[in-house]
This record gives C-alpha cells, structure tokens and sequence, in this order.
C-alpha cells in the first residue's frame, strides 16, 4: 500500500507512515478541535497496514510534545491496535519519546508499558 | 481618561492576574492563547512540568468552553469552527507562587446536574484514585454526548496540585442557563 504522510500543524502531529520500510511515525502536537475526525483517518491507514501482512519487524516512533484529553484517549487506542497485532507480526516496536523533565508523559509511557505487555515499548528521553 | 478601564486594569493587578479573556472562543483562539502563553512561560523561566500543567488546563478549559458552552454562536451540533461564550483567567499567587486557572460558562439545567455528580466525585479523590480512574477511563468506550472521551474532567483534576473546585451559580442573562465555574491549581 502507498506510503501515508501529514504533515504538522499547530494542533496536530505529523504523520509520517513509511509502510515500504516498516517504520511509522508521529511527531508534534496534538490538540486538534475534532481530534476523532483528526484520528480516524490515521486509525484507517494503520488499521489497513498491519491488516495487510505478517511477520514484518515494525518500528514505531511516538513524538507527542503535548496531546489532550480527546488525543489521549486516541493515542491510547492506537498502541492498543499495535498490541493486538504483534502477535501476527515478526516484533513491533514502539519508542515512546518525551522531554526529559515531562514527568507526565514518562508516566503515560511506564503505564502503555504495564497496559500492553506483546509490544517491545522503548522510554526515550528528549529535548524539544 | 478612562476611569473605569483604569479601575479595571489596577483590580487586575492587586488580583494578580496573569491572564484574561471574556468572549467567544474558538479553536484558533484557543491556539494563539496557548502559543503565547507558552513563550511567556519560557522566557519566564517557569520550570517545565509546571509550563506543561498550565498549557494542558488551559487548553483543556478552552475546548472545554467551544465544546460544551451553551452560548454558541455557531450551530449546536457542529463538530468543527465552534465559537461559544466563556470567561478563561489565569491568576498567579505573588511573583513566584502557583498558577490558579479558571473557566466559566453558560450550562444548562441538564448538563449542570451531570456535571455536578460529576465534580462532586472528582473532588474528593486522592491523587492516586484520580490516576486509577484515568486509566479505567482511557480503555472505556467514549459517552454518547462527550466530544473528548470523557477524560477532560480527569485530565483537568489529575493536573491540578489542590482538589478542583468549582460552583454553579443562576445565569443573570437566561433564566434556564447556570453560569458554571471551574478552578484548578498549577
């Protein structure tokens, strides 16, 4: 399938899906007014991805400087979507990246950790 | 010279307000607000989890407002370029002290009465039971009527360094409105 790309603005991530090398990525903020429409979009194409084959070793990269409550809730469902597929998939792994001093968001990745044990999700310290 | 604006400019300064703004709010007002918050926060030095905290608040009771105030001035079951009324102030104790920031807007009788449970619930939670309510609520299926997974509540009480607080008080303006108050601390 074709590779998927959107890119950033102020309120949402870029998306950068490079199917033809296993490795999607997001990165920016994420705020958007209507983050479901925002989200469905991105859900299809990965839904499409990994419905699409086996046995792939996968890199996700997960950047999100900053995302609210309405993100949060599609974000989490995204990891869990990885989740279910690795079992189908050689690994899958996620780096989950936040600004060294974002407690916060260290803590949204130590629970994706707890919450989604099929996944190899990698804690990366950044600056931004 | 203008007596009451200089009223009102010296009030917001004994009061220490740190930011203002009664209105209509919209998506991309939301957007330039947070932007230059965010540089005024950097060039302020303020440490970073706290910059974080403060953004996401301020954000969360912006959309707040476009999603659910019930004074719009665009169309009620509109998804998207929502502008609804609402008041957003962010107060800070002295010049080194903790941000308080709050929202106010029109609800209805209905969406007082959800809310109000609500609140009362969230209020009296620990730290730790708000944290385990916002993990429950992440794997929960969305509410019919909630625009943001209904975990903006928790975002907002999860953030905060004191419990929420917050009133309903009768609309001056529309007799079948409350104006709902909302305050948290950074």
């Amino acid at each position: 399938m074709p590779n998927f790309y959107l890119p950033a603005s102020k309120q949402t991530p870029e998306i950068d899906f490079k199917f033809d090398e296993n490795h999607l990525s997001m990165k920016g903020e994420s705020y958007p007014e209507n983050a479901g429409a925002f989200y469905g979009r991105v859900m299809e194409e990965l839904r499409a991805y990994l419905s699409g084959g086996s046995g792939r070793n996968i890199v996700v990269d997960v950047a999100l400087r900053y995302f609210n409550s309405a993100s949060t809730k599609l974000v989490f469902k995204f990891v869990e979507e990885l989740d279910t597929a690795a079992s189908n998939e050689g690994s899958i792994r996620l780096n989950w990246l936040f600004e060294e001093e974002d407690d916060m968001l260290r803590e949204f990745g130590e629970n994706l950790q707890e919450d989604f044990t099929s996944l190899d999700i990698n804690l990366q310290e950044t600056t931004y | 010279m203008n007596a009451p604006m200089n009223d009102f400019h010296a009030m917001a300064k004994g009061h220490n307000v740190f930011f203002y703004y009664r209105g209509y709010v919209s998506q991309t007002m939301v957007e330039a607000c947070a932007e230059a918050l965010k540089l005024r926060l950097e060039s302020a030095h303020i440490n970073y989890p706290t910059q974080r905290r403060l953004l996401s608040s301020f954000i969360e009771m912006g959309q707040n407002v476009v999603h659910y105030s019930a004074d719009s001035l665009t169309a009620v079951d509109a998804s998207e370029n929502e502008v609804r009324f609402g008041v957003l102030t962010i107060c800070r104790e002295g010049e080194d002290g903790q941000f308080t920031l709050t929202c106010t807007n029109p609800v209805s009788q209905k969406i007082k009465d959800k809310l109000q449970g609500k609140l009362e619930v969230l209020a009296t939670l620990s730290v730790d039971e708000i944290k385990s309510l916002y993990r429950k609520a992440l794997r929960a299926e969305g509410e019919e009527d909630s625009k943001g997974g209904g975990i903006g509540l928790l975002t907002l009480a999860r953030d905060s360094s004191s419990p929420i607080e917050f009133s309903f008080v009768e609309s001056p303006d529309n007799d079948e409105h409350q104006m709902f108050t909302l305050s948290v601390t950074v």
